[in-house]
């Protein structure tokens, strides 16, 4: 509020000081009003300065650690079945048995990709034991019986 | 959400349920018929006692309780995700039936 008084000739800092405070701020425990928002001191420097993400929780490492475990095992289980359509057949002749059967096989393939990726899309929020308990009965479900009987054997 | 919104989103998932009861209805079919084939084949090679009840049991089995299972699992989920999940079960079943089939094949006795 600098509005030019003619009264005085060269109005000052401590004028202006003077006009935003009442007589009695300070008994009454007030603050006037230039000093009110002023960071007494700038906070020392965050860690999270610079950063975009939410920091890592604890838990992080163990569910990172354990979807990219379970990547290499499904991946396991896709070669698995690529080799397991190799060594099996059907016996059928007509054609629609001949094509339900090579869906079959197909479908077969990619079930651990499928599997994997329904874990992953289905459970973003959840608690890792809940993720990795999926995971696992994927595994269980989805063996590549026939190369491993052959193996086996 | 309106009325038509509503039934719109009900008859895809009835689309979606019948879609894929079909695609599952094949490797049930294969598990009966190998539920009622292969005893007989047993009795006639001299091996009936040498059935594999547990195999064909899951080969009928694992289609149903799969497809129930991914209606069950994708109940009051959007639309793509009841899709990816009864698109799992599909793959498992047949999954199953082909490690049922070589099963079988593994434990089956010489024939005499």
């Amino acid at each position: 509020m600098n509005h030019p008084d003619p009264g005085r000739s060269a109005p000052g800092a401590a004028d202006d000081d003077e006009a935003l405070r009442w007589a009695g701020d300070d008994l009454r425990g007030g603050v006037d009003p230039l000093t009110r928002n002023r960071v007494a001191a700038p906070a020392a420097a965050s860690l999270d300065d610079g950063m975009d993400a939410a920091p890592a929780e604890p838990g992080n490492l163990a569910r990172t650690a354990a979807t990219v475990g379970f990547a290499v095992l499904y991946l396991a289980i896709v070669v698995g079945w690529i080799l397991s359509v190799q060594i099996t057949g059907s016996t059928a002749t007509d054609l629609f048995s001949q094509v339900a059967w090579q869906f079959g096989e197909f479908v077969a393939i990619i079930s651990g990709a499928l599997w994997y990726l329904t874990v992953l899309t289905l459970t973003p929020q959840t608690r890792t034991a809940v993720r990795v308990g999926w995971f696992a009965l994927g595994i269980g479900v989805l063996l590549p019986w026939p190369i491993l009987l052959v193996l086996a054997s | 959400m309106s009325r038509a919104a509503v039934s719109r989103a009900t008859v895809s998932r009835i689309v979606v349920w019948a879609v894929f009861a079909l695609l599952y209805a094949y490797p049930l079919f294969e598990g009966i018929s190998n539920l009622i084939a292969l005893p007989p084949y047993y009795a006639a090679n001299g091996i009936g006692a040498a059935v594999p009840w547990w195999l064909l049991i899951i080969g009928v089995a694992a289609p149903v309780l799969l497809y129930l299972a991914a209606l069950w699992i994708g109940r009051g989920r959007e639309l793509f995700a009841r899709t990816l999940v009864l698109a799992v079960g599909l793959a498992a079943a047949n999954a199953l039936v082909l490690s049922a089939v070589s099963w079988a094949s593994a434990v089956q006795p010489p024939l005499p």
